[in-house]
């Protein structure tokens, strides 16, 4: 929607350029421990390039593991990017306007440290070109790398269009002074001026990327699934993988999406924007895809089981009765009951509520994905010893990296980007409001600090 | 002294006289007989009498040199064949005489041209061995082996240039999506007029 | 070719090659359609090639031999020395059991030994999910993997239903220097990074020798076929004709309900059952 009445809201400008400014020494402790843990992990991949897949505790009985699991999730997580942004900009859900930037900028970061982990479990790294010298259109690693990077030039395209205004509003604060704040911010506004012909190109562009990135998540995580599902090894041969990855992935990215908005909300002061509404709206859809990938697992299970043939059931007793069952029933109860819980009864539904529970699903769903890999390659094949996989701390510390690179990345991007979107919550409040049920106005300034804190119940 | 040398030697003599008797005697077997074998090849017929294509009996007689069928021996058959370095003998089966002297195995040969079929019967206590070649003109071949398959290739053929060309246009839409916003976003700053 | 509308109209035959526009319009029409039909026949050659290379079967005719395999349980011991024989001749580090013997239990319980190589299927899955091709299959039928192509992503570890695959997870035992550069058909010293299995042998075998294992198998119960000379041997000289062989004692192929259309057959004996 274009209108010609335009808005200017001072504070959101302020508060969402305010990490732009000075940061304390809060900010560079913690960039500086998320720095030291990106070193340590780059140093180990280093060790690994030089030793071997070895040295992180793959063997032939284990050839896939905790590699293969970052892939999966740390790209699933990235689907809270393509929810937030798209979906809820499809169906006009005007309280998206604060965390739209939030969510893209973190789609777009896990996206990248999802795609290096498909680098980090190669063995010959060296010879990645050969995927576009050489790529074979039976193979599910080629679907997983087109997939990838179509779905990485999507999610760039939509973070970029609406910040082509606000970076015009950075060039517009910049403009007195010299430097290369100034040319940078210059070049990449694009001349925006926020004419109505400019605002109306740009509504459509977004609205195209928006109804375009919803069948490319879906197809991403598909193919992703597919890389496990089209193999006939028993606790992989199943139908439902595609459905159920991509139900995986919008959980894990829904829960992502309220860990960062929280963390950078506290961090950076951003109570007024980002209310405790947001939380709950946004908990309602981790409920809501919590529900729906416990029924997706229990299909899965359960059809895979219920003939209890010699390939699958082995497998089965060891994930529900047998090694594997602790950590399978610790994220039953911990990512799926525990959330539920938290987010369905109305005195645990605070923010720190919802926090806690979606800390809870990011992690539980990670342990899903391992749960997911790990098993189905321990299994023998003919006869003989499950294999197993023991991470070493050249895995861990590469996955530590991996999780703490997405943080890092938001901090030091929001140095040079808004951390909320103006154009979208400008738009919004220029935007008559239509239904009167929307109570709460999304113009900031009637909403005082108190009415936040409370935290409506 | 004279006469118990004398007796020495005269024991010598007898003894060794007699020890070579025993030899001669013990050390002459029964010599089994000699045995011959002759083999033909023949179409093998079906049980409604057609001959079955690329399918052949060997069939292998035994008989004394006197001509009687020796009954109850096993006989061996070998194609000969050019294989890892060396020709070579290669087991076909292995078939009994019955009471007429003959033995009979399948053979299905897997190249055309001659074939070298050896058949042979081993030495017993009773019969010395023998074997015999034979040659097969082959023209027809039928193999015993499962043929290759490729299933549902045209439905990956199809289906790979049909998702070739869904990403293709995907990517040629993204691509000019950006584009056009971007050069429609630089570009408008003047030109754009207002609508609505 | 035609200057113009003038000669058009007045030098119209009726029947024979026209001239003037309308013949280069034909003309350029009909090069339009042929380039269009052109391209098309170009792009789905291109397209089947493709696809070809990534996992079709046809064998060309101009193969001398069609390599197989054979194994009597019947007469295994589970010594390993064909593992050993295997593990020498390639410089494999001793995790890498290209050939790997099983100590299997059949449905009365008694144990029996099963030698597992890999099966050189004609219907590969780690052929097919191999992302660069590193994975192929060579005009005799044997299945095998340019570790100068591979990338090391291990999907082909994922399909193989047999477990015949093996990784270089560090840097593989030194090889003294060797005369040849290593190959698919020799890979020897192994690359790290990259995925190694059974090569059936191929560089002795086209020289006239065993594989190693079947070499050194004492009881001779492994041997090595070809399905063009439909012949057998093994470590001890025994020759049999394939075909016959197999189907006097009920040979089989291991899962081969899933379609892979293995070359290692199986001669069962210990009364194994065949859910095996």
């Amino acid at each position: 929607m274009v209108h010609d009445r335009t808005v200017v809201l001072e504070d959101v400008r302020e508060a969402a350029l305010r990490p732009m400014g000075r940061s304390g020494w809060r900010f560079w402790a913690l960039a500086g421990v998320l720095a030291l843990v990106v070193v340590v992990g780059a140093g180990a991949y280093v060790y690994q390039l030089i030793g071997g897949l070895g040295t992180a505790g793959y063997y032939d009985r284990g050839f896939w593991g905790i590699y293969e699991a970052n892939l999966v999730a740390f790209i699933g997580v990235s689907y809270g990017g393509a929810l937030v942004s798209a979906i809820l900009r499809l169906t006009q859900a005007r309280w998206r306007a604060p965390i739209t930037r939030l969510a893209e900028a973190m789609a777009v970061f896990s996206l990248l440290v999802g795609a290096a982990f498909a680098v980090i479990h190669l063995g010959r790294p060296d010879r990645m070109w050969e995927l576009v010298t050489r790529p074979q259109a039976s193979s599910p690693i080629v679907w997983d790398f087109v997939a990838v990077m179509t779905y990485l030039v999507a999610t760039l395209v939509f973070l970029s269009l609406p910040l082509i205004p606000d970076v015009a509003v950075l060039r517009d604060r910049f403009s007195g002074t010299a430097g290369w704040r100034r040319r940078l911010y210059g070049a990449l506004s694009l001349n925006w001026r926020g004419k109505p012909g400019q605002r109306r190109l740009l509504e459509q562009s977004v609205t195209a990327v928006a109804i375009l990135i919803i069948p490319i998540a879906v197809l991403v995580h598909s193919v992703l699934s597919w890389a496990f599902a089209v193999n006939s090894r028993p606790g992989w041969d199943s139908t439902i993988f595609a459905p159920y990855f991509v139900v995986a992935a919008l959980f894990s990215g829904v829960a992502m999406v309220i860990l960062v908005v929280a963390g950078f909300r506290k961090g950076y002061h951003l109570e007024r924007y980002i209310e405790p509404k947001h939380f709950r709206y946004l908990a309602f859809l981790m409920l809501t895809l919590d529900l729906l990938y416990l029924y997706f697992t229990f299909t899965e299970l359960l059809t895979e089981g219920y003939t209890l043939n010699e390939q699958v059931t082995p497998i089965l007793t060891q994930l529900l009765a047998g090694q594997y069952a602790p950590f399978f029933w610790l994220f039953v109860v911990g990512a799926g009951i525990v959330p539920l819980l938290l987010v369905a009864l109305p005195r645990t539904r605070t923010v720190p509520g919802i926090v806690t529970a979606s800390a809870l699903v990011v992690a539980g769903m990670w342990l899903k994905r391992l749960l997911i890999v790990v098993p189905a390659v321990a299994a023998p094949l003919i006869s003989g010893d499950w294999g197993s996989f023991r991470p070493t701390w050249v895995a861990l510390s590469i996955t530590l990296a991996g999780a703490a690179a997405i943080p890092l990345l938001l901090m030091i991007f929001f140095k040079f980007f808004p951390i909320l979107s103006i154009y979208e919550m400008e738009e919004m409040a220029a935007e008559p409001v239509l239904e009167p049920t929307m109570s709460e106005p999304a113009v900031p300034e009637l909403v005082t600090a108190g009415v936040v804190e409370r935290g409506i119940r | 002294m004279k006469l118990l040398t004398k007796l020495a030697v005269a024991l010598v003599l007898v003894l060794g006289s007699l020890m070579l008797l025993a030899e001669t005697v013990t050390a002459a077997p029964v010599q089994p007989d000699p045995t011959g074998l002759s083999v033909t090849t023949a179409p093998r017929l079906d049980p409604k009498g057609h001959p079955m294509v690329g399918q052949y009996l060997v069939v292998a007689t035994l008989k004394t040199a006197d001509g009687t069928a020796v009954e109850n021996q096993p006989v061996s058959f070998y194609e000969q064949v050019q294989f890892i370095g060396q020709m070579r003998d290669a087991l076909i089966g292995t078939a009994t005489t019955d009471s007429t002297g003959t033995a009979v195995v399948a053979y299905q040969p897997v190249q055309t041209g001659v074939h070298t079929l050896v058949a042979h019967s081993a030495a017993s206590a009773q019969y010395a061995q023998s074997a015999t070649t034979s040659t097969l003109q082959v023209s027809q071949v039928v193999s015993p082996f499962p043929a290759v398959i490729e299933p549902l290739a045209s439905v990956r053929a199809a289906l790979t240039i049909g998702v070739a060309l869904v990403v293709i246009v995907v990517w040629a839409f993204l691509i000019g999506l950006a584009v056009r916003a971007i050069t429609g976003i630089r570009a408008g700053s003047e030109a754009m007029q207002p609508v609505e | 070719m035609a200057d113009g509308v003038n000669r058009s109209v007045t030098e119209r035959p009726i029947v024979g090659p026209t001239r003037g526009r309308s013949v280069l319009s034909r003309r350029r029409f009909l090069g339009v359609v042929g380039a269009t039909a052109g391209t098309a026949v170009a792009g789905v050659a291109l397209a089947e090639s493709g696809l070809a290379s990534a996992g079709a079967t046809a064998a060309t005719p101009a193969a001398a031999h069609q390599w197989a395999f054979m194994v009597d349980l019947r007469r295994c011991d589970g010594c390993q020395k064909c593992t050993q024989a295997c593990q020498q001749e390639h410089y494999l580090a001793k995790e890498q059991t290209w050939i790997k013997v099983y100590t299997m239990t059949n449905t009365d319980g008694e144990q029996y030994f099963m030698p597992r190589l890999c099966m050189h299927c004609q219907n590969p899955p780690c052929l097919r999910v191999c992302p660069v091709g590193a994975t192929f299959k060579n005009p005799e039928g044997v299945v095998l993997v340019d570790q100068t192509k591979c990338i090391g992503c291990r999907a082909c570890m994922a399909a193989c239903p047999y477990e015949a695959r093996y990784f270089n997870w560090g840097p593989p035992p030194a090889a003294p220097t060797l005369a040849s550069q290593p190959m698919p058909e020799f890979p020897v010293p192994q690359l790290q990074g990259t995925v190694g299995k059974c090569i059936l042998c191929v560089h002795n075998t086209d020289v006239g020798k065993l594989p190693a294992c079947v070499d050194a198998c004492s009881m001779g119960a492994l041997y090595i076929a070809d399905l063009d000379a439909d012949a057998a041997v093994n470590g001890l000289g025994e020759t049999v004709k394939f075909s016959e062989f197999l189907q006097a004692n009920d040979a089989i192929r291991y899962k081969e309900e899933l379609g892979t259309q293995p070359r290692v057959y199986y001669i069962l004996g210990h009364g194994q059952d065949l859910s095996f």
